[in-house]
């Protein structure tokens, strides 16, 4: 669990990511660096008090175990200045008292709001800081519904990068599926080979002969076989042969190729008219 | 699994040339339909005597040609020329084709005898107007099986030109 902050209801301040953003533009955001960031935290947990220089060395930077140049204060107090302006509350929320030091301008209304993890919301309690009554009330209500308002911004950044995350993964999936389906539409389009239900019927070191299924009736396996020893001498160059000799049909077929058919790239047909 | 951007954009990357590679096969599987052209040996043998052809079949929406070249062997050793050209129109039932000849180029040096040529081959070789069925199986691989209705020859699928 840990604070959040708003500030005059337009802000909404992550110490623990040192980032600033604009409730009613949740896109827009600004990241301070660290020392920057602590620097607003102090001012924020100090309202309506004046902080000066050593107070933030020692908040900053020596709890941390740092030691810096004063340099590196005004450094980031200047930047923590630029990132408010930019996030649209102006340069004059830190007000500087000469001779003493920095404090948030009278009129800076500070809630803070109780977060646990990333965006859930428990309980949330008021800081109303005013400089000009120098009073500092805390007041711990339920408020859901304020919460769920001002939470907005962070969850919706959440929310946006998970979808930039996701995106990507999108058009892969996008480009998959497509791809799969086809090679499965290519898959099961695709029937066997013609000669693939033919039987192995004789096989030499150089042949493979093999055999219509309807070659089996009567005596055509056979009458089948003498029509594939014709080319038997010729096996070194075609070896793989497949015969149809139906009985009933004065017809025959050799088909002979230089590997086997699915692979071939080379087939020779004979025909023969009895 | 946590993806990087790097990651990410080598799945797109990948993803996309699958995608590629898928539609060239498809367009291929598509493509070795129609329209087609493919190349056969074939030697019809039929009383000891031969006749060995080189047939070049293309197919297009609803016309072709296919041209045969080849010579016949006689027992003595001499031989005849066959060289043609047909010109069909033919309408498809799935893998059944009804091929009808409009047109016969004979080339000069074909000069076998068109009546010894009727007994080893259809009329739709010799006339016009005669049709030729036949079922024609595409076995993928660029191998086409022309049936009637045993297998009569393999057609090896050729690209334009070759």
């Amino acid at each position: 669990m840990y604070n959040n902050y708003i500030i005059n209801e337009s802000v909404v301040f992550h110490p623990t990511t040192s980032t600033l953003y604009d409730c009613k533009a949740p896109d827009h955001l600004i990241e301070l660096n660290s020392p920057a960031a602590r620097c607003l935290l102090l001012l924020i947990k100090r309202s309506g008090e004046v902080v000066n220089q050593q107070e933030f060395m020692d908040f900053v930077w020596k709890k941390s175990g740092m030691t810096v140049t004063p340099n590196a204060y005004y450094h980031n107090i200047s930047v923590l200045r630029k990132g408010l302006k930019k996030i649209g509350l102006g340069d004059d929320i830190i007000v500087t008292i000469p001779r003493i030091g920095l404090t948030l301008a009278a009129g800076t209304r500070i809630r803070m709001i109780e977060t646990e993890k990333s965006s859930t919301v428990n309980d949330d309690a008021h800081i109303v800081a005013s400089s000009e009554n120098k009073s500092h009330r805390v007041s711990e209500k339920k408020n859901h519904t304020a919460n769920s308002n001002i939470l907005s911004a962070p969850s919706s950044h959440s929310a946006r990068s998970k979808w930039l995350l996701c995106f990507p993964l999108l058009i892969v999936f996008a480009l998959i599926l497509p791809t799969i389906s086809v090679y499965l539409i290519i898959f099961f389009s695709q029937k066997d080979n013609y000669f693939s239900d033919f039987i192995p019927s004789l096989s030499t070191k150089e042949c493979h002969i093999l055999l219509s299924p309807l070659t089996f009736e009567g005596d055509g396996k056979e009458s089948a076989l003498n029509y594939a020893k014709e080319y038997v001498n010729d096996c070194q160059k075609l070896p793989w042969i497949y015969v149809t000799k139906i009985p009933s049909l004065p017809r025959a077929s050799v088909i002979r190729c230089d590997k086997s058919f699915s692979q071939s790239s080379t087939c020779i047909s004979a025909y023969f008219i009895e | 699994m946590k993806l990087n951007k790097y990651s990410i954009v080598l799945l797109v990357f990948l993803s996309t040339i699958l995608l590629v590679i898928t539609a060239y096969q498809l367009y291929r599987t598509k493509e070795s339909h129609h329209p087609l052209t493919c190349r056969a040996w074939l030697t019809q043998v039929k009383d000891n005597i031969s006749i060995n052809v080189l047939l070049r079949f293309m197919f297009r929406d609803g016309y072709g040609t296919v041209s045969m070249n080849g010579h016949k062997i006689y027992q003595n050793g001499s031989t005849s020329v066959i060289s043609r050209m047909v010109y069909f129109n033919f309408r498809q039932d799935g893998d059944f084709y009804l091929l009808t000849s409009k047109n016969i180029v004979k080339f000069p040096d074909d000069n076998v005898d068109e009546e010894w040529v009727g007994n080893y081959f259809p009329a739709f070789y010799l006339k016009k107007e005669k049709d030729l069925y036949i079922n024609i199986l595409n076995q993928g691989d660029n191998n086409i099986i022309f049936i009637d209705p045993i297998p009569l020859l393999v057609c090896k699928t050729v690209l334009f030109g070759q």
